[in-house]
């Protein structure tokens, strides 16, 4: 279908090493592309915690909590008579995960394009609407292969412990790759949108090129680390003004490693 | 019995799956460890354990038992000899079968159970009982030297007749002629106890036997109430007198096993037999354990040698296990005398076999595992709950029960209360001041936290001092109310009274109580005598005047003890008022002189000007003066000076446990200071004229163990000028918001 995916790796071995760097290097060119999507993130989180954070307000009434070494019991407190902080809480995680599955079906075609050089807002947003219904198939084909990724990269930990991590990691980034690679054929290289063939011939592109799977699944750790790591910070900072521009930072800096990895898949055609 | 900790279950939920997950084995190499000699009496020297009362010696028994490993049951000849220690004549003779409980569905026991006890499932089909196949009298009243219970005695015994009551835990053997006081009565019997499979506390699971509660044992004759032999329930177990135990055990050679008391001696008559013969002395009962696959691990504490029987998988363990139990001795040696047992033994119960940890018999105990937390991160997860806190309360059953021998089943709060109390200060004393036991995060979780937060769900259910089968099981306050309440009810006295009184009381009942059956009664007197002195209450604040802050120590102990209550206390207000002026009307002083007379030109004008707005004019009587309102007094709170305002408190009282409270009151000029409200009334205005209050935090040291609830105790002044942001929900809006974000993890890109 699509020359440019089937390109022989011909370049030569210095500029292979440079080629993730390159994909940055697409991100890092688009600040403001870069900051709208941040700011929305934020505004988001913002938005969804609202109810969490005034329950938890409310609950407290006029009241403040005043040992620092007994927080935990105070938490436990607040928690267990105030039911609909937990639930407030809940709530806003799932309507996160729901949010950030439609985000990555309906945004997947204008970030390609913006990775890809495009400039015209016009051109880029109503890529979302023109390419929706191809990347919601491609999307439901990612989700089987994921989930058997992920539950294949289950064995090398039960097996191996912690050892086994960095492969489980190479697994369970895998998918994302090869979903990048299909979005990525679609949007970009006018591929058959709804063919599961399209999605197959992605596993095979990206398992035949170690350094993208490589590259690919230590961005994605790494944005796994940075994401998780701020809310363990946050958690462990205990109630600091400061606290939460940790994971607005954090969030940040996931959101650069996310478009670095879908980078890839956009210079990939360059290589 | 196990403290019912739902936290270090949930941790141990929490840690088991994550630590599955990186594959935490063990290699196979099983590991020794050099044995520590088994002492030659089961009872410490005299000079390190102290006197034994000769009276307290009710009960001995010699037991021959042959265990069956594959029918998992036990074949035993018993025989007993007891003295009638009270002035009552008795003519029947009850008898605990414990293992009947587990015999069928409509026995007391499972009936209350329902087929599950503490997360535990019964193994369907796999049934315990205890059946008595002969009961005969060997002699009466036998002179001293005649009382060899070891030897065969020459001539037959007097078949007796017996019969099992209503429950079949008890049964009652009918004596052919009453037994007179200081009499005393040798009985021969002859039982067989199936074990059921491990399912609460005793019992088999593959190759491993716990034989707790399996022999019929007698009950107690006490000198007011006659027999107490009460059926075995969900709630409570032990009630027995003191006296020496002779047991053989004739077990598989392979099998490793360990008891109550000291061994002996060991033959091996075959191949694959061997018989051991141990020797307990002053106990109430006797349990023992056999298992082909335990790991022995020795230790030693003062010359009590401490045996652990531990599963391969977790023999690392035993170390941190024998520190716990170290801390344990060092800590209730120092606060309720010494030990007087010569052995430890420290049972670790196989992987399925769950419901037979955390339980205690005299001088064994069995154990819960640790929930491996060490593997995970420090900064994620420390704690020292799991496994460890069996350890301490399970042996702090040697001191309340095993020593204290009170009445479980009338009386649980003296058993597992004191204990859950006395391991509170274990942890204490081996930590520091309300030390940590587990740490999420980097935040602490203590041991009063624990309380608070178990106490915080079914702590006000019931009251702590009923009997164990008043507790209904579909209430599910007894673990909570029996356990953590009393802890609760006994440190809050602790606190409240300044620790030392509390701790000389404990002292001296634990003195007194030494192989006794102590009562409620004997404890309550003790604590009111050490902390309220001759009138039976303790001045917090002030000296006996008018202002003095009383706590009323049986009246506490009536609260806490016989009140299903629990306290709470809740800031109503926490404000400033404009401070009461001098302005208006006052008669004035004899010794105050005459103000000047105005000129009668400004005294026609005021008059004047007084009619013209229609009010009086600023005169009045002559002894009286006028004083003006000053300008300050029509600005805001807010704006007048520190001086001119007057801070108050006022603090409600929210259930009907009044118990007095200490309230923190911090001023505007940087100032703290402690005041105490007894508690007494519905709520309490404290006042501070001339002072700005700008916060204030009710029980700030949190001595109020009783009182769980604590978020409505601390407020900011109303019309604080910059009142900082609450912690505790910006904390939780913030961990929301970064979570979110997490979740969105890029836009989800
Ligand atoms: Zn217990």
């Amino acid at each position: 279908m699509d020359a440019s995916s089937e390109a022989p790796e011909s370049a030569g071995r210095g500029r292979r090493h440079t080629w993730p760097l390159r994909a940055l290097a697409r991100v890092v060119m688009a600040p403001g592309f870069v900051l709208a999507l941040w700011a929305a993130q934020l505004l988001l989180a913002k938005l969804l915690a609202g109810p969490g954070r005034a329950a938890a307000e409310a609950a407290m009434r006029n009241f403040t909590w005043f040992d620092d070494g007994h927080r935990l019991r105070a938490v436990t407190e607040l928690l267990i008579e105030e039911p609909a902080v937990a639930a407030a809480i809940a709530t806003s995680l799932s309507a996160s995960a729901v949010l950030a599955a439609v985000f990555s079906v309906v945004a997947a075609p204008p970030i390609l394009t913006r990775l890809d050089g495009e400039r015209s807002l016009a051109w880029i947003f109503g890529s979302a609407g023109r390419e929706l219904p191809a990347m919601v198939v491609q999307s439901g084909y990612g989700l089987v292969f994921r989930a058997l990724c992920t539950s294949l990269a289950a064995v090398p930990v039960a097996l191996l412990g912690a050892g086994g991590l960095p492969l489980a990691l190479l697994l369970a980034s895998f998918p994302l790759l090869v979903l990048d690679r299909a979005r990525a054929a679609v949007v970009l290289d006018d591929a058959r949108p709804l063919h599961p063939m399209t999605f197959l011939r992605a596993i095979g592109h990206v398992a035949k090129r170690p350094l993208w799977w490589l590259s690919g699944a230590l961005i994605e750790s790494l944005k796994l680390a940075v994401v998780v790591g701020a809310l363990a910070l946050v958690i462990q900072a205990g109630p600091s003004p400061g606290g939460i521009w940790v994971a607005r930072a954090a969030g940040l800096a996931g959101l650069i490693f996310g478009l670095w990895r879908v980078a890839l898949a956009v210079e990939d055609r360059r290589a | 019995m196990p403290p019912t900790n739902a936290l270090s279950t949930a941790l141990a939920a929490l840690i088991g799956p994550v630590l599955g997950l990186v594959g935490l084995g063990c290699d196979d190499e099983v590991p020794s460890f050099r044995a520590v000699d088994e002492p030659e009496q089961a009872l410490r020297p005299e000079s390190a354990r102290g006197v034994i009362p000769e009276d307290a010696h009710i009960v001995d028994y010699w037991i021959d038992a042959r265990l069956d490993e594959i029918t998992h049951e036990i074949h035993g000849t018993l025989r007993m000899s007891w003295r009638n220690a009270t002035a009552r004549t008795v003519d029947r003779l009850p008898f605990h079968l414990y293992m009947n409980a587990f015999r069928a569905e409509d026995s007391e026991w499972m009936a209350a159970a329902r087929g599950s006890h503490r997360g535990q499932k019964f193994a369907p089909g796999r049934w315990g009982f205890t059946s008595v196949e002969r009961v005969e009298l060997l002699g009466r009243t036998p002179p001293r030297d005649a009382l060899a219970l070891e030897q065969t005695p020459p001539e037959p015994g007097v078949a007796l007749s017996y019969a099992e009551d209503d429950d079949p835990t008890t049964m009652t053997v009918t004596l052919p002629e009453p037994v007179g006081p200081g009499e005393s009565v040798v009985l021969e019997l002859e039982f067989t106890t199936r074990l059921p499979q491990v399912f609460a506390r005793t019992g088999y699971y593959g190759d491993f036997h716990m034989a707790g509660q399996w022999f019929p044992k007698i009950g107690v004759l006490e000198e007011a109430a006659g027999w107490q032999a009460h059926t075995f329930g969900l709630f409570s177990e032990f009630y027995a007198d003191f006296g020496d135990y002779e047991v053989f055990l004739d077990v598989p050679a392979d099998y490793v096993v360990g008891a109550s008391g000291v061994r002996v001696d060991e033959q091996q008559p075959s191949d694959d037999r061997k018989r051991l013969h141990y020797r307990a002395q002053m106990v109430h009962d006797f349990a023992w354990v056999a298992d082909p696959n335990f790991i022995e691990h020795w230790g030693e504490y003062e010359g009590i040698r401490i045996r652990q029987l531990i599963q391969p998988e977790f023999v690392d363990d035993a170390v941190v296990h024998l520190e716990a139990q170290a801390h344990a001795l060092a800590s209730m040696e120092a606060r309720f005398g010494p030990y007087p047992w010569s052995t430890i033994t420290i049972v670790h119960v196989p992987k399925g076999a769950a419901g037979a940890g955390g339980m205690e018999y005299p001088t064994l105990y069995t154990t819960s595992n640790i929930a491996k937390a060490d593997k995970l991160p420090a900064w994620l997860l420390r704690e020292r709950l799991t496994g460890v806190f069996t350890t301490v309360h399970e042996f702090g059953h040697q001191y309340f029960q095993g020593l204290l021998a009170s009445n479980e089943h009338a009386q649980p709060w003296l058993d597992e209360g004191l204990n859950t109390s006395a391991n509170q200060l274990v942890y204490w004393d081996a930590y520091g001041e309300d030390p940590w036991v587990a740490q999420v995060f980097g935040h602490a979780l203590t041991t009063k936290d624990l309380i608070a937060l178990s106490l915080i769900q079914t702590g006000d259910r019931d009251p702590l001092d009923q009997p164990a089968d008043r507790f209904d099981p579909l209430v599910g306050s007894y673990g909570t109310v029996t356990y953590q309440k009393t802890a609760a009810v006994m440190l809050t006295l602790r606190e409240l009274c300044g620790r030392e009184p509390w701790d000389r009381a404990m002292t001296r009942y634990t003195q007194e109580a030494r192989f006794r059956h102590p009562d409620g009664q004997l404890l309550e007197r003790t604590l009111v005598e050490e902390i309220g002195g001759e009138d039976g209450r303790l001045a917090l604040v002030g000296d006996g005047g008018p202002g003095t802050v009383w706590l009323d120590v049986q009246d506490y102990l009536d609260l806490g003890l016989r009140g299903a209550a629990i306290a709470d206390f809740r800031l109503i207000r926490v404000g400033n008022q404009p401070l009461i002026g001098g302005a208006g009307w006052h008669p004035r002083g004899p010794d105050e002189p005459l103000p000047p007379e105005p000129p009668q030109a400004v005294l026609e004008t005021q008059r004047a000007l007084a009619s013209l707005f229609g009010h009086a004019p600023p005169i009045g009587p002559p002894e009286w003066t006028l004083a003006e309102r000053s300008d300050s007094r029509d600005n805001k709170v807010t704006r007048l000076g520190d001086a001119e305002v007057e801070g108050f408190v006022i603090v409600q009282r929210r259930s009907s446990f009044r118990v007095p409270v200490e309230v923190l009151v911090e001023f505007d000029d940087g100032e703290r200071s402690t005041v105490v409200w007894d508690g007494q009334a519905d709520h309490h205005r404290f006042e501070f004229p001339g002072r700005r209050v700008t916060r204030a935090i009710v029980d700030p040291r949190m001595q109020l163990l009783i009182e769980p609830r604590k978020l409505d105790n601390a407020a900011w002044a109303e019309h604080h000028k910059d009142p900082p942001t609450e912690p505790l929900s910006t904390w939780l809006g913030d961990i929301d918001e970064a979570a979110n974000l997490a979740v969105l993890g890029g836009l989800g890109i």
